[in-house]
């Protein structure tokens, strides 16, 4: 069985994954920064958001070097303004 | 068996425990545990109480005392007005189980003469009590909490999505006071979504339509109107004085600038926010130990990536959801019930009809709220567009 995590997307994260929820393949158990990394090489589209959108992992808001490992939650959550 | 209403009376005192004015007073000065009942009809209980009384009328006692005083063996003393409605109701509540029921003798017409401590519940007007009638009825409210509410001044930012769902319910709840900032006006696009503006008003300010509809709704409701967009020059003097600030601004400059704002106020800010068919709401409470939204997301987005409603379309009634939900939140601080979300972020998926819910934390980094904050003073972030 492939070692993955699962992925969660919201908001403009969704749009550009083109799915809310992906099982995303993990070569290695890292950490959320490493993770948002190889995201964002997957889908290059989401390289400019990559400042601005949060990870949390298996529902608490992650800090960077929060280690991320196979069989998680991640969620992508770019920040939205609209009212 | 008694015959007359003498001997039922003369009973019953034999039966029950009495206990004296001046040994409540000393229980109140000492602190001792009690459970203090006015069993007088609520017209009376308005004019004054003992502090610290609950009002269970001695009609609705049966009925109400169970779900009032739950532990059956607590200590608890009647008053009425003189002694005696008070003393049925302690043979009332013996009969029900109580074990620990004293009435006082006399009662709260003497301990008014005597010029003991009272306290009085917030008038409402005979008209208040009949719109606010269904808060009323609901223990978390009541009329103490609808006082509150009336008493409330909450700051909307924004008469848009968000806040045009937000003002009404707030408005329709009695929230005395309500700010509203907008500097637009009403266009046809407006209307797919901020109900609280009209055909009839197109062309108007926000400001303007919104406070017609919050007076057409209750004119309890003082409405404070700031037809300007908030910046750094303005932002104190426009939180000033509001209890609760309502986040339902468009654009990402204004959301920091609001957020940095409430740090540095010492105000709560319930946040809501919403993209296409998804939506997200929070309350950032940061002087109470929550994170705030630069622990979430330190810096905006550069401009380019932050798509408007305009630009990016957005479900009509996604912000009814939204700004109701926020609404909520509002009410809930300023009654101080339930939890409200602090350190959570709702998320809501319209199209998948879905909630969810993320746990945040305050971050001892955080450039704004952090314990060694690099931004001491308000930030006009450039290079947004006016999004409407």
């Amino acid at each position: 069985m492939e070692h993955t995590v699962k992925m969660l997307a919201f908001a403009g994260a969704r749009d550009v994954l083109g799915a809310g929820e992906i099982a995303f393949p993990l070569a290695a158990p890292c950490t959320a920064a490493e993770l948002l990394a190889a995201v964002c090489a997957r889908w290059p589209a989401l390289e400019p958001y990559r400042r601005s959108i949060r990870v949390a992992v298996n529902g608490t808001y992650a800090a960077w070097e929060d280690p991320v490992a196979w069989g998680d939650e991640v969620a992508l959550i770019p920040p939205v303004a609209g009212g | 068996m008694p015959t007359t209403y003498t001997d039922l009376i003369a009973d019953i005192r034999k039966s029950i425990a009495t206990v004296t004015l001046e040994e409540i007073k000393r229980r109140l000065d000492e602190k001792t545990p009690m459970i203090l009942v006015d069993v007088r009809e609520k017209e009376e209980f308005r004019d004054g109480y003992i502090p610290g009384a609950i009002s269970v009328p001695r009609g609705f006692l049966e009925m109400q005392i169970e779900g009032k005083v739950t532990d059956k063996n607590a200590p608890i003393v009647l008053y009425c007005a003189g002694g005696t409605r008070s003393a049925l109701a302690a043979k009332t509540l013996s009969d029900l189980g109580y074990t620990h029921v004293e009435s006082a003798n006399p009662g709260f017409v003497r301990w008014k003469d005597l010029g003991l401590p009272m306290e009085k519940p917030p008038q409402l007007t005979e008209a208040q009590r009949d719109r606010y009638s269904r808060h009323l009825l609901l223990p978390e409210v009541g009329e103490i909490g609808q006082a509150k509410l009336l008493a409330s001044k909450v700051l909307l930012l924004g008469a848009g999505g968000l806040g045009s769902p937000a003002a009404l319910y707030l408005a329709a709840a009695g929230v005395g006071t309500l700010g509203l900032v907008d500097a637009d006006t009403v266009d046809a696009s407006n209307l797919q979504r901020q109900i609280i503006h009209a055909t009839s008003r197109l062309g108007t300010y926000k400001v303007d339509s919104a406070e017609k509809a919050i007076n057409d709704l209750n004119p309890d409701v003082k409405v404070i109107k700031f037809q300007e967009r908030v910046d750094s020059s303005n932002v104190d003097r426009i939180f000033a004085g509001f209890d609760v600030i309502v986040d339902g601004c468009d654009n990402f400059p204004t959301r920091y600038l609001v957020n940095d704002a409430s740090v540095f106020l010492k105000k709560p800010v319930v946040h809501g926010s919403i993209f296409r068919f998804d939506g997200q709401v929070t309350t950032f409470s940061p002087h109470t130990g929550g994170p705030c939204y630069r622990c979430l997301y330190p810096e905006p987005p550069p401009p380019h990536l932050a798509p408007s409603c305009q630009e990016a379309g957005v479900l009509g009634i996604l912000p009814g959801v939204v700004g109701v939900i926020q609404a909520t939140e509002a009410i809930k601080l300023i009654l101080g019930k339930g939890n409200p979300l602090i350190g959570r972020l709702l998320t809501y998926d319209s199209l998948r009809m879905k909630f969810g819910e993320l746990k945040l934390r305050r971050d001892k980094t955080c450039p704004v709220c952090g314990d060694n904050p690099t931004i001491t003073s308000y930030i006009d972030y450039e290079g947004f567009c006016s999004i409407g």
